[in-house]
């Protein structure tokens, strides 16, 4: 049971991933349309986002694409969880304010930002609970676990015994 | 216990449950509508399916929100999610205006069900029904 939840944690790491990364490729890609795109739609700050159009296209990208991978791979899980969570918050505050915009694109930008309300959600729980067991960051623990554990058998078996048992969450 | 163990997992799931449950009640009132979209992708018992998702978006998204039995409803969630994006996202068979807002709502949809598959692995979290003593 415990293996198959780690499995799952996992699959919802790469489900996380397989949005984020290739939003930040994208953005990359395409920088002169995201930029047009970008200044015909900020609504909440229109003076920040318009006088630095290129420095905010490129923190997207960082943002995106690392914390993705971060995410992806499992290390520095919940820093870059919630790193995400804040990104998204400001993303969707400023772009997919669907409550300050005009007739045709109030659909669709309201989609889009109860998804990303969603999927902040969703970043809220990878930020309290953790990777889980199959990634980098459960692999670097177990490491300093047996190290630890290793300086403190000689002292104290018991407790070393205890910190070499796995969290079975 | 932190503040953010404490009260994290319960904005998790407000946060979730504020996509389905206006959603699924503003189906309620556009039924007919409802019925049409998914008819118009090809579906079988438009009508059944669309009672179907009402069902699910308003009284499985309920469940999560109180956290009862919040497991099973987020698997429930992320089924039907996972549906959705793959029969009505479909991004590699749209018209070509529409393949742009398909692949983001398709790629929304896999955050959102990954999302959900950690409530289905760790449960509901504390301030929840299913975890109220």
């Amino acid at each position: 049971m415990y293996f198959l939840k780690a499995l799952v944690t996992l699959l919802s790491r790469i489900l996380m991933a397989a949005y984020f990364i290739p939003a930040g490729m994208k953005v990359m890609k395409g920088l002169a349309g995201w930029i047009a795109y970008y200044q015909a739609r900020s609504s909440l700050l229109p003076g920040l986002t318009q006088s630095f159009p290129r420095a905010f296209v490129l923190a997207t990208f960082i943002c995106e694409t690392g914390f993705g991978l971060a995410l992806l791979i499992g290390l520095a899980t919940r820093q870059a969880a919630l790193l995400l969570i804040l990104f998204v918050v400001a993303w969707n505050l400023l772009y997919h304010s669907y409550w300050t915009m005009p007739e045709e694109l109030y659909g669709a930008e309201q989609v889009n930002f109860y998804k990303n309300c969603a999927i902040i959600g969703g970043l809220l729980l990878i930020t309290v609970y953790g990777a889980g067991r199959f990634s980098l960051d459960a692999l670097l623990h177990r490491w300093r676990s047996i190290r630890q554990a290793e300086r403190l058998s000689r002292f104290r078996p018991a407790a070393a015994a205890t910190m070499l048992k796995e969290p079975q969450r | 216990m932190s503040a953010i163990e404490k009260f994290g997992p319960l904005l998790g799931r407000i946060l979730i449950v504020a996509l389905y449950l206006p959603s699924g009640i503003a189906k309620i009132g556009g039924f007919n509508n409802t019925v049409g979209y998914i008819a118009s992708k090809g579906l079988p018992l438009p009508q059944v399916a669309a009672a179907g998702t009402i069902l699910v978006e308003v009284v499985v998204a309920l469940a999560l929100l109180v956290g009862f039995k919040a497991r099973l409803a987020a698997l429930i969630l992320a089924l039907f999610t996972l549906a959705a994006a793959i029969i009505f996202h479909n991004y590699w068979a749209v018209p070509a205006e529409q393949v742009m807002m398909q692949q983001i709502n398709f790629y929304k949809n896999l955050a959102i069900v990954g999302g959900l598959l950690f409530v289905a692995t760790f449960g509901a979290g504390p301030l929840s029904i299913d975890n109220r003593r």
